[in-house]
């Protein structure tokens, strides 16, 4: 009976084999990420298609591959990043770039190091049914808008880009429910939706693509919707943690050029990763990953020129008591190739 | 709330009435002792530990944000105030009704008593978006929030007090050729009122919370449209500003529904008292 004692003994041989083989690569992965420097990120908000760039590294291993070990979280309230950050208590934080210019005002120490969306999503959003073709269509229609100070600014710029006055447009402060007060016609338009979700969510419903007019067509200086932050202090006094922001950095904007080379995997991930439908993320996806690059600039990149002139238009619309420099709310050190 | 008969209205050893001040001072001082320390240890360590304003300010901080700009608090105070009042009203006047159709039904009660406690589990957070989109981007929704929020306590603690009256009387009653509605009214709905008045002061706390919530929904004015305004301009001291007015919003009414309940029921006191 020597035939099975063989196989027997050739079976247990190469289970050894991969049992040492496997624990070795476990052992190797364990050191790697021993290795790996933890960072902590605070999102903006919970998981969606802006994020993409970020889920794209985190899930194709670009962080891994920068010695980073990533850990994100999303925030109980949109505003609580920056002041996390702020505070030590988050590496990095994804935020908005109003948000950076009230945190100057309160010597919040926050700094800008990339862009995660270089362009504003926020837009006017109108249903085609409300015949909104430009902006001096909007003269006795209402608008819906979100009561945050930025909306309000943004809608106030548009009236004066569209040459209406107040008593022109009815102004309704819907909170957070843009979609729903737009698709129950309470509302002929909304200020504080996104293009790539807002705009594609009213879309699928009513089974016509809605107006959308970006801020910056508002008469809104261009801007970064989404900016990564880091603690401006500890970039100073802290060099591993600035080495760290660098290689974050670059991960970043590597796996952003990834992804747009890669719509269908990056749809995947983000199905994966959030609760939005499938439906809706194939069409959200391949727009945010258009707009992660403007023709103007590199991925990831800032501009302090932008930065200086969006900070003077929140100056005139009273959204900041006193003018902030954009070098101190902003740098490109930590990116290459802008 | 003090009374003539109150252990610490006398002075023992004197067996005098002590004055007014002084029986204010041993009913609520302990309480103003424990807020002033705390206040006090606020301020102390934000200041001792350097924490920035934009994350927790000092108390000094929140009352200088009081006269800064105490227009716009007072205003919008006015505004939360009227919403927190009417609904709190809706709600009094709801709960009642309700609380008696379902202790004269028991059909009602085996039917909406399971519904009524699942109607509780629903958060308000997802029903007021939609009452605002029902019903406009006006008053009434916020009213209707706070009224949800409210009538439940008032008509639980209404059906178990109508509910506790001693059957000993009930049955006299009935010797008595007592209707079904006189048995109700002699009896019945005066011994349930201390349970509805101790229901209507646990919903007079959470009036301002309803109005909140159906001010964050959408609204152009009141204290959730400052603490919405203030939270992405990082100006917290403004938010606890709101919060403070709001607490003593709720403090007011709870004050004014036992000083009701004393004009209304003051031989439920003595009672109390006397036990």
């Amino acid at each position: 009976m020597k035939r099975p004692h063989t196989i027997g003994l050739l079976g247990l041989i190469a289970t050894l084999a991969l049992m040492i083989g496997g624990g070795h690569s476990l052992a190797a992965t364990r050191a790697h990420m021993q290795a790996a420097t933890k960072v902590n990120l605070t999102l903006d908000w919970t998981p969606n298609p802006d994020h993409v760039a970020l889920y794209y590294a985190l899930k194709k291993g670009f962080f891994t591959k920068a010695g980073l070990d990533v850990h994100m979280q999303a925030p109980s309230d949109p505003s609580l990043p920056l002041k996390l950050v702020g505070v030590n208590k988050t590496d990095l934080a994804i935020s908005y770039e109003p948000e950076l210019f009230y945190g100057a005002q309160k010597h919040l120490p926050a700094i800008v190091v990339a862009a995660v969306v270089p362009v504003p999503l926020n837009s006017l959003i109108a249903l085609k049914s409300a015949h909104i073709n430009k902006l001096s269509d909007l003269k006795g229609h209402t608008v819906g808008t979100t009561g945050i100070p930025s909306d309000e600014a943004i809608f106030a710029t548009m009236l004066h880009t569209a040459h209406l006055k107040t008593s022109d447009v009815k102004n309704v402060h819907v909170g957070f429910n843009l979609v729903t007060s737009l698709l129950s016609h309470k509302v002929d338009a909304i200020i504080g939706g996104y293009r790539n979700v807002e705009a594609i969510q009213v879309g699928q419903k009513v089974h016509q693509a809605p107006s959308v007019f970006p801020a910056n067509t508002l008469g809104v200086p261009n801007y970064d919707e989404l900016v990564l932050v880091a603690n401006a202090n500890r970039l100073k006094s802290d060099a591993a943690y600035a080495t760290t922001v660098r290689k974050f950095v670059g991960a970043l904007v590597a796996a952003a050029k990834a992804a747009r080379a890669n719509a269908s995997d990056a749809i995947t991930i983000m199905k994966q990763t959030t609760q939005y439908d499938a439906s809706f993320l194939k069409k959200s996806v391949p727009t945010t990953l258009a707009l992660l690059k403007p023709s103007s600039s590199g991925l990831g990149c800032i501009s302090p020129q932008q930065w200086q002139s969006f900070g003077n238009w929140m100056l005139k619309r009273k959204l900041i008591k006193t003018p902030v420099k954009a070098a101190t709310v902003m740098t490109t050190a930590y990116l290459q190739g802008c | 709330m003090l009374t003539d008969t109150e252990p610490a209205a006398y002075d023992l050893t004197t067996h005098r009435q002590r004055p007014l001040i002084a029986r204010w001072g041993i009913a609520y001082g302990p309480a103003l002792l424990i807020v002033g320390a705390f206040i006090g240890l606020w301020e102390l360590l934000v200041r001792a530990l350097n924490v920035p304003d934009y994350l927790l300010p000092t108390p000094s901080a929140v009352a200088r944000d009081f006269s800064t700009d105490h227009g716009v608090l007072l205003s919008a105070t006015w505004v939360t105030l009227e919403e927190v009042l009417f609904g709190f009203g809706i709600a009094f006047a709801a709960g009642l009704a309700l609380a008696i159709a379902l202790h004269l039904s028991s059909i009602l009660r085996r039917a909406l008593y399971p519904i009524l406690i699942a109607s509780q589990t629903i958060p308000i957070v997802v029903l007021a978006p939609i009452l605002v989109i029902l019903m406009g981007y006006n008053i009434k929704p916020k009213l209707v929030i706070v009224a949800l929020i409210c009538f439940f306590p008032i008509v639980v603690n209404g059906v178990d007090g109508f509910r506790s009256v001693d059957p000993e009387f009930v049955r006299m009653m009935r010797t008595l050729d007592a209707s079904r509605l006189s048995i109700f009214r002699r009896i019945e709905f005066p011994t349930g009122l201390p349970l509805i008045f101790s229901g209507t002061r646990i919903a007079a706390t959470y009036a301002a919370i309803g109005a909140i919530f159906g001010e964050w929904s959408g609204s152009t004015s009141g204290l959730g449209y400052v603490m919405l305004q203030a939270t992405p301009n990082l100006e917290t001291a403004r938010v606890l500003a709101a919060v403070v007015i709001l607490s003593a919003i709720s403090l007011l009414l709870f004050l004014a529904v036992s000083l009701v309940e004393r004009m209304t029921i003051p031989w439920a006191r003595i009672q109390q008292e006397g036990a």
